[in-house]
C-alpha cells in the first residue's frame, strides 16, 4: 500500500469515526401503547376481504416466520446446480 | 387473532377501537417495544388531524400518511411533529368497463385521458410535487419505472398529455358528439354519460379528485355523476371491478412487486383487473415478465409493456404525491417501508417522552 493510499484509508476512517450520522441517539425503551387513529375497517380477516384494511390490522398479530425460495434461486435448486441462499431464520 | 406477530388481538369494539397488546411469546426476544396498540376509529379526517395536533394519537393514518397539504398545515400549527415526505409505489387512476360500451372504444377512452390537465391539478393540489406520469408502474419504482423520454410522443400524448380539443375530435369520430364542428360550445352534447363510483373516505385530496375530474371530463363533453359508495361496497364491488361505466381510487401503496401493476392490474384472471382488460398481446408479455428469470430481460419485458400500454388508456391515471408520514417527537425507531406491514414497522417503534 503507497502512502497515499494509507493518507486516504486514514482520512476515511476518522470521517466515520467522527460521524454522527450513525451513532445512535437513544436506546430504545419499552412500554407505553401506541395509538392510531382510522376509519372503521369492513373486516379484521384478511381472507375474508380483499382489502388493506384488514391486512394492514393483522399484520400485528401475524408474522413472518417462513421463506420460500424464488426466482434464481428456485431454478437452482430445481436443477440440483446448487444449494438454496435465501436467507433462513 | 393469535399468530407470530408481534402483538396479540385483545379486544374489538365495531366502529369504536381495536386493542392489540405486546406478544409475550414473540420469538424475537425484547421486542415489542410497545406494550400495545390500540386502533381509534376514527372515521373524519379533520377529527383525526386534531387528536394529532392535541396529542392524542401518535399516527393520524394507518400508516401516518398525509397529503402534501395536510402535512405542510400540520407543521405550521405543530412545527415539532415530524414530517417526512415520502414517495410510496402507488397508483391513482380513472378505471373502466374497458369490456363494455362505450369504454371498449379506445378513443372514448384516449379522450378521457386527453381531458385531463394534469399539470395544473398538480399545481393546484400538491404545490407542484406530484409526479404526472404516474402509471402504470408507479413513480416510486424507479428500477422498473420507463422514463416518458424513451416513449413514442405521439403515444405518451395518450398517457399524460393535455389536449381538450382532440378530445372532443375523438368523441365525435366515436359519434358521440353531435354538431360539434358548427358552435363547438353552443352545441356540444354530452352525450356520454355515467357514473362514476368511489370511497370518498380515501384521505385527501381524493375527494378533490373526484371533483375535478368531473369538471374535466364535463368540459369535453363527457358527463359524470358522481356515486359515493361505502367502504364495505366498495371493497367488494367497485373496487374489484364489479361496477358499470367508471369508477376511480388509488391503488397499491401495499403491494410492493412490479408485477402486481402489471399481471395485477392487466390480466384476465387477475381480481384486481378493474377495467376488465383482456389484450391477447399484453397477455404475453405479461406473463413473459413472470417467467423471466434474468433481472436484465425481465426489465426490457417491463418496458416493453410500458410501451405497449402507453396509448392503450385501459386506465387513466392521475397526478400521485408524496405522503407526508407525520408523528410526534417523542415516537421514535418508526420506519417507513412500502408494504400493508404495519406490524413490522411497530415492532421496532418505542416512545420516549423524556425529551
Amino acid at each position: 500500500m503507497t502512502s497515499r493510499s494509507v493518507l486516504v484509508v486514514s482520512m476515511i476512517a476518522l470521517a466515520l469515526l467522527t460521524s454522527p450520522i450513525d451513532v445512535p441517539a437513544q436506546q430504545p425503551r419499552s412500554g407505553g401503547v401506541f395509538r392510531v387513529g382510522v376509519p372503521d375497517p369492513p373486516a379484521l380477516d384478511p381472507h375474508l376481504v380483499v382489502n388493506f384494511l384488514p391486512q394492514t390490522v393483522a399484520s400485528l398479530a401475524y408474522g413472518h416466520l417462513l421463506r420460500f425460495p424464488a426466482g434464481p434461486d428456485l431454478a437452482r435448486r430445481r436443477s440440483g446446480s446448487g444449494t438454496s441462499t435465501a436467507p433462513r431464520r | 387473532m393469535i399468530g407470530t406477530g408481534p402483538f396479540v388481538l385483545k379486544s374489538y369494539e365495531r366502529g369504536v377501537r381495536i386493542v392489540f397488546e405486546r406478544n409475550p411469546d414473540y420469538y424475537m426476544a425484547g421486542l415489542p417495544y410497545l406494550d400495545g396498540v390500540t386502533f381509534e376509529i376514527v372515521p373524519d379526517q379533520a377529527a383525526r388531524l386534531a387528536l394529532l395536533r392535541a396529542g392524542k394519537i401518535e399516527l393520524a393514518h394507518w400508516w401516518g400518511f398525509l397529503s402534501p397539504e395536510d402535512g405542510k398545515a400540520l407543521k405550521r400549527t405543530n412545527p415539532e411533529i415530524v414530517v417526512s415526505p415520502h414517495m410510496i409505489a402507488d397508483v391513482g387512476h380513472i378505471f373502466v368497463r374497458a369490456d363494455q360500451p362505450p369504454f371498449n372504444d379506445i378513443r372514448v377512452r384516449r379522450a378521457v385521458s386527453l381531458a385531463l390537465d394534469r399539470k395544473s391539478w398538480n399545481e393546484a393540489l400538491l404545490f407542484g410535487e406530484g409526479c404526472i406520469d404516474s402509471g402504470p408502474v408507479p413513480c416510486a419504482m424507479t428500477e422498473w419505472k420507463l422514463d416518458a423520454s424513451k416513449l413514442d410522443a405521439a403515444q405518451h400524448k395518450y398517457l399524460i398529455g393535455y389536449d381538450p380539443a382532440e378530445a372532443k375530435r375523438l368523441l365525435a369520430d366515436a359519434g358521440f358528439l353531435r354538431g360539434f364542428s358548427a358552435t363547438e360550445s353552443a352545441t356540444l352534447i354530452k352525450a356520454v354519460s355515467g357514473t362514476m363510483f368511489h370511497w370518498p373516505g380515501f384521505p385527501p385530496p381524493w375527494r378533490s379528485y373526484y371533483e375535478l375530474t368531473a369538471d374535466l371530463l364535463g368540459k369535453v363533453g363527457v358527463a359524470i355523476e358522481l356515486k359515493p359508495e361505502e367502504l364495505a361496497k366498495y371493497s367488494t364491488t367497485t373496487g374489484l371491478g364489479k361496477f358499470e361505466k367508471m369508477a376511480m381510487g388509488p391503488y397499491g401503496a401495499g403491494v410492493t412487486e412490479v408485477d402486481d401493476f402489471l399481471y395485477g392490474m392487466f390480466f384476465p384472471e387477475a381480481p384486481w383487473n378493474r377495467s376488465h382488460v383482456n389484450d391477447a398481446e399484453l397477455n404475453k408479455l405479461l406473463l413473459g415478465q413472470r417467467r423471466e428469470l434474468d433481472p436484465k430481460k425481465r426489465r426490457e419485458i417491463v418496458h416493453e409493456i410500458q410501451r405497449y400500454l402507453a396509448d392503450k388508456a385501459y386506465y387513466i391515471s392521475v397526478p400521485m404525491y408524496p405522503r407526508y408520514i407525520s408523528h410526534p417527537p417523542y415516537v421514535k425507531g418508526f420506519k417507513h417501508h412500502d408494504g400493508y406491514d404495519l406490524g413490522r414497522r411497530l415492532t421496532f417503534t418505542w416512545i420516549d417522552r423524556s425529551r
